[in-house]
């Protein structure tokens, strides 16, 4: 099978991504092995998958204890509330009169103040700065953009 | 397990709705409380960690500061009615004080209040929703500064 | 991508005690795909940092809607689709950020911006050492979202078309000519660097 540039140009890609049959993969590197714009092409096209990886792993080498850490990053994301467990359906029948007791005493106590909290999330950063004074201080109103906090900055006298 | 019979129905229905009047009764989250959550986090140029507490805005304290390091030091809520002030123990003999102010539907209004000793550092009062988040930030702490995420439900 | 890799549990199997309260599997989930989420974020977002909180986001969403997961799918193209969606909303709010100006009507007269402050980074910032490289990420940087995203799935993961087109909820025939498209664009960059 012999091939010409056109459709050898057509095959680089499937080549580059291990589509093309036997029989065509071989006619396209009898073609490249006597075009040498041809065989420029498939060069090129052929490059830029390993330097985008080659890329992508110096980031990733960059970040690697993060990585590594990312379990730790995400249970800190993950919320406290989330589906109980299924239970079978005669344990669910009984089980709720010892829990109901259990919920009023719940009901009963006062709530104290907490400092346990789960992670931050913020649904608005829309705020309104009614007013601002200081006594002893410069103060600056930061708006980077509906998506970012806005931020009431305390710049002390004498200070940075 | 006890097996079920109608008298003992009937007494789990009216346990039942007794619970019920035992949970309104209890004290909520009222449309006229707001709750009030103060985080303390240090912020310096010490080191690149970033407490996991804080690893949901991470991303939004990186694109404001240009701290390297961030590090929660005290977090606390308080469920405050309207015109009831809750008192914020801050580091470095700092105090924050919060009081609702009557406000619309679900928004809110804060008066905040910022002493260091004797010293007025800041008094603002802000409009917000609930749900809403704004920082507070700028007095020195150690080799950085203190940073207040102050959040209102 | 639902078996066992290396041995380990598969995948399946993990949502299932996820679901049935066990966080640590979702733990074991999270560290088997960290890697490979990484290289597909960073590859679209083009910053280590950015990357890391996509990846990190993306986890969290798909913990919370891991109930809503098809067993006998494949959990790394559902995944994927999530990741993906993330880093190209990053991406394009970076992009939109760099170009919103501080906001110098809320300053008080007295005060300039502190130094505190993060000012929007440039593409300037984001050049490497390996100047080819650069070229190459300059390049992909420049692509539309979605090419950006192909090209990154094709090459640094080593996902096929369909699984692509299953990600992106587009055709193979779309993949490809993406594809084809995005290769051409880092083909001429990388010419450009060449005879530059």
């Amino acid at each position: 099978m012999t091939m010409n540039c056109v459709a050898a140009l057509e095959r680089i890609e499937a080549k580059a991504d291990g589509l093309l049959p036997p029989e065509e993969e071989a006619a396209l590197a009898g073609h490249l092995a006597v075009c040498p714009a041809c065989s420029a092409e498939e060069a090129a096209i052929s490059a830029t998958g390993p330097l985008l990886r080659a890329v992508t792993g110096i980031r990733a080498n960059e970040k690697t204890p993060a990585i590594d850490a990312m379990w730790t990053r995400v249970r800190a994301g993950i919320g406290e509330a989330r589906e109980a467990p299924r239970r079978p359906l005669w344990a669910a029948r009984w089980a709720w009169i010892p829990a109901a007791f259990a919920l009023a005493v719940l009901a009963l106590l006062f709530y104290p103040a907490r400092t346990d909290r789960p992670p931050f999330h913020p649904r608005t950063f829309d705020v309104a700065v009614e007013d601002v004074e200081s006594d002893v201080a410069t103060v600056a109103l930061v708006d980077k953009g509906e998506d970012l906090p806005r931020v009431i900055w305390i710049i002390e006298d004498a200070k940075t | 397990m006890p097996k079920p019979d109608p008298r003992g129905r009937a007494g789990a229905a009216a346990l039942f709705i007794l619970l019920l009047l035992l949970l309104a009764a209890a004290p909520s989250e009222a449309a006229d409380t707001v709750s009030v959550d103060v985080g303390a986090v240090y912020a310096s140029n010490e080191g690149t960690s970033i407490d996991p507490a804080l690893a949901t805005i991470r991303g939004k304290l990186h694109a404001m500061f240009n701290y390297t390091s961030y590090r929660m030091l005290a977090r606390k809520r308080r469920s405050l009615s309207v015109g009831e002030t809750g008192e914020f123990d801050l580091p470095d003999r700092r105090t924050m004080w919060a009081t609702p102010l009557p406000a619309p539907g679900n928004k809110v209004r804060l008066s905040i209040r910022i002493d260091e000793g004797s010293r007025k550092l800041l008094t603002t009062t802000l409009g917000l929703r609930r749900g809403g988040m704004v920082l507070v930030g700028g007095p020195s702490h150690q080799a950085g500064v203190l940073i207040l995420i102050i959040s209102a439900e | 991508m639902n078996e066992r890799e290396n041995g380990g549990v598969p995948d399946d199997a993990l949502i299932r005690t996820t679901l049935a309260g066990d966080d640590g599997a979702f733990g074991q989930l999270v560290d088997r795909y960290k890697g490979r989420a990484f290289a597909v974020a960073v590859g679209i977002v083009g910053d280590g940092d950015d990357a890391l909180d996509v990846v990190q986001d993306s986890f969290i969403k798909a913990y919370y809607k891991l109930k809503e997961f098809r067993f006998g799918a494949n959990f790394y193209t559902w995944f994927y689709r999530l990741l993906v969606n993330q880093a190209i909303d990053r991406w394009r709010k970076s992009a939109r950020s760099a170009e919103v100006p501080f906001d110098e009507k809320w300053l008080s007269e007295e005060a300039s911006p502190p130094d505190a402050f993060a000012y929007p980074r440039t593409p300037e910032d984001l050049v490497r050492d390996r100047e080819l490289g650069d070229a190459l990420q300059r390049a992909v940087d420049a692509l539309p979202a979605y090419h950006r995203a192909v090209i990154v799935l094709r090459e640094v993961d080593g996902m096929a078309y369909d699984e692509i087109a299953k990600v992106l909820g587009c055709s193979v025939g779309t993949v490809m000519s993406r594809l084809h498209y995005a290769r051409g664009k880092l083909k001429e960059a990388l010419k450009a660097h060449r005879e530059g």
